[in-house]
């Protein structure tokens, strides 16, 4: 049985590497007397390439059981990632309190909370967090929604 | 004597009152997250990080390596009780600790864990304690080619050392090392992988990175898959072990701190990898091993003591060489650099303060563990029955304000997403996180040494043969290569049999 994730991330990180590969050679080689800033990612992507080549072999030859076994549901944590993209796309704008009880209350609800324990739970990590770190010194933007 | 006068020195800093106020935070946190499965050691401390940045760095060291040993004893809480490891150093504990429990010995199970890790514990604070001065003595005499080969042995036993397939650890610890150029090259500030983006100049902060290696994908990697959690019902009544029980489980104890302290001290040992080993060693010492896995008292003493000595043994590469074992400490030596500290062969003599506090912290924080897991048991075995989707919430939150503190841009939030969303998948394929995040601290090391030692050479390899220390430190990481093709070759052309049955 052939292992497809491990052939499948190792062709990826085949690309990745010889990607590395090239930058290095535009950042300048040098010589190992006279290392230039391309010297060691080269050495990397080169590294890098040779590994992924070996997973490549390796997941198509050998068999026993495929990498991911669990029975996953994606759905549950794409959804919470579009909120975090969207978090940090609006944060300074909407500022801190208001994005941090939005995705709170996101992930609380993707977990299976209901409703009205969210919409709680939400605001009081956003506020109870935001007043704790203000007061421990970390700045958190309070958004320019509000005229902050 | 120098020693004692020293520890008297780190004890007058240790019971200071804040200091000692951290101690607790650090040991009930602990506590509290080894307790919780789900979130572990390396992303509490990424967790914790922005609320040091306005502390002392002794204070704040002394509070976070209390969340590492902590969470040591917490995570066989859980293991006995639920059958679930809530720290992954627990693995093996659930294996008797659960059959002992199931018999209605819970608490006996509960009491030797606690005891047998302050024992353990309180060794392996005792040889860090002796060692770490010695050892940072000899490394004193280090330069850049003995760094170059230590920081690639380091790397490469955290591969062989952690879980999961070498081949895969490998490749991850090429992605740490190129993830730690992204910004400007050390010797002659040119621009790399910056994709053209400025906040990308000052490189990728390690903080981000495991945040969203540790923190965000763990969530995520939860929301794939539903909660199942039962928590054992039984009295906790008598939690000290029966003079029969006692009688066999103090040696184990003493042989598993021992085994644990050294394994603790390889990078890359730490205390996973202890605990199995104990456990092996324990069966096969064993007049019954057959025994084992039937909720024998040996089975839960012998890999708890091995996980807390190798919890007090790890800080000996760290605050010697500056080499981070595995991914809980390398956030303690963020913490450090943090606050301006390098550790190295000079940490011991530039801040006494520093290393001697924290020694003497760890014995009055395994006191306290010890009192906080016998008569207090009862209060954590209350914590598992708060939902996982609150903790959840809490983790995503202390995410983002740890990301946005960084250097408080929303785009390092957006990176520690990217990160979450590539450590989800990680996960998926069985890519071991944490040599990434060591690759990652270290390469910027390997680079500037690999480039001093070329440069003073005048370009000659021979360099890192020629010196007895580097030499022997790449023949030891040869060998490390070598010994496993060895033994995959030798277990193809003969009978296969495995080397420890866990």
């Amino acid at each position: 049985m052939v292992r497809w994730g491990d052939v499948a991330a190792g062709i990826l990180v085949v690309a990745l590497g010889v990607g590395v590969c090239f930058a290095g050679v535009r950042l300048t080689l040098g010589s190992a007397l006279d290392p230039q800033p391309g010297f060691f990612p080269f050495i990397g992507g080169a590294l890098l390439t040779g590994l992924a080549v070996l997973l490549v072999i390796q997941g198509l030859r050998e068999g026993g059981p495929p990498a991911g076994t669990r029975k996953e549901s994606l759905a549950p944590p794409a959804v919470l990632v579009a909120g975090l993209v969207g978090y940090a796309a609006l944060l300074e704008w909407a500022g801190y309190p208001v994005m941090t009880a939005l995705v709170a209350l996101l992930a609380l609800r993707v977990l299976g909370t209901r409703w009205l324990p969210g919409v709680i739970g939400g605001v009081l990590l956003s506020v109870g967090s935001y007043l704790l770190f203000v007061k421990l010194g970390v700045p958190l933007p309070p958004g320019q929604l509000f005229g902050g | 004597m120098d020693f004692l006068s020293s520890l008297g020195h780190g004890f007058a800093v240790a019971l200071t009152p804040w200091n000692l106020l951290y101690t607790m935070v650090g040991a009930v946190l602990g506590t509290a997250i080894g307790v919780l499965p789900g979130l572990g050691a390396p992303a509490t401390i990424a967790l914790l990080l922005p609320v040091t940045y306005g502390m002392e760095p002794t204070g704040a060291v002394i509070m976070l390596a209390g969340v590492f040993y902590g969470a040591m004893y917490g995570g066989s809480i859980t293991s006995i009780l639920l059958n679930i490891p809530g720290e992954a150093a627990s693995v093996v504990t659930c294996l008797d600790g659960y059959q002992m429990a199931r018999q209605g010995r819970a608490g006996p199970a509960l009491g030797i864990c606690a005891i047998g890790s302050f024992i353990a514990g309180t060794l392996g604070i005792v040889g860090l304690a002796l060692l770490a001065p010695l050892l940072a003595r000899f490394a004193l005499s280090f330069g850049p080619p003995e760094n170059f080969a230590l920081v690639i042995l380091g790397l490469l036993m955290a591969v062989c050392l952690s879980e999961g397939s070498p081949l895969k650890g490998l490749i991850m610890v090429v992605l740490g090392l190129l993830i730690g150029m992204v910004g400007l090259d050390p010797v002659q500030g040119a621009e790399r992988f910056t994709f053209g983006l400025p906040r990308l100049t000052d490189g990728v902060d390690f903080v981000v990175v495991t945040m969203g290696l540790f923190g965000v994908a763990e969530v995520l990697s939860n929301l794939a898959v539903p909660e199942v959690r039962e928590v054992f019902k039984t009295t906790l009544r008598g939690l000290l072990p029966s003079r029969e029980e006692w009688r066999r489980s103090l040696p184990a104890v003493g042989r598993g701190s021992l085994l644990g302290f050294f394994i603790g001290i390889l990078p890359g040992g730490g205390a996973i990898i202890s605990s199995f080993i104990a456990y092996a060693v324990e069966k096969r010492l064993s007049p019954h091993p057959e025994k084992f896995g039937t909720g024998i008292i040996e089975g839960v003493a012998a890999p708890e003591a091995a996980n807390n000595a190798a919890a007090s043994s790890s800080f000996i590469p760290l605050l010697t060489l500056g080499i981070p074992g595995n991914a809980a400490i390398a956030m303690i030596l963020v913490a450090l650099m943090i606050h301006g500290i390098r550790p190295g062969p000079q940490l011991i003599q530039e801040h006494p303060d520093l290393f001697w506090g924290t020694v003497a912290s760890m014995y009055i924080g395994n006191l306290m563990l010890l009192a906080l897991n016998l008569p207090l048991v009862g209060l954590w075995v209350k914590l598992l029955e708060v939902p996982y989707r609150y903790l959840a919430g809490l983790v995503v939150v202390m995410c983002i304000v740890g990301a946005y503190s960084v250097s408080n841009t929303a785009f390092d939030v957006g990176l520690m997403v990217f990160f979450g969303v590539l450590g989800y998948i990680f996960r998926l394929g069985g890519f071991p996180a944490a040599p990434l995040v060591l690759a990652m601290i270290l390469g910027p090391r390997l680079e500037l040494s690999l480039q001093q030692s070329l440069i003073a050479s005048r370009g000659n390899p021979l360099v890192f043969v020629e010196r007895p220390i580097a030499a022997t430190l790449l023949a030891a990481t040869t060998l490390l290569v070598l010994l496993p093709a060895a033994r995959w070759a030798w277990a193809r052309w003969c009978k296969p049999g495995s080397v420890i049955d866990r």
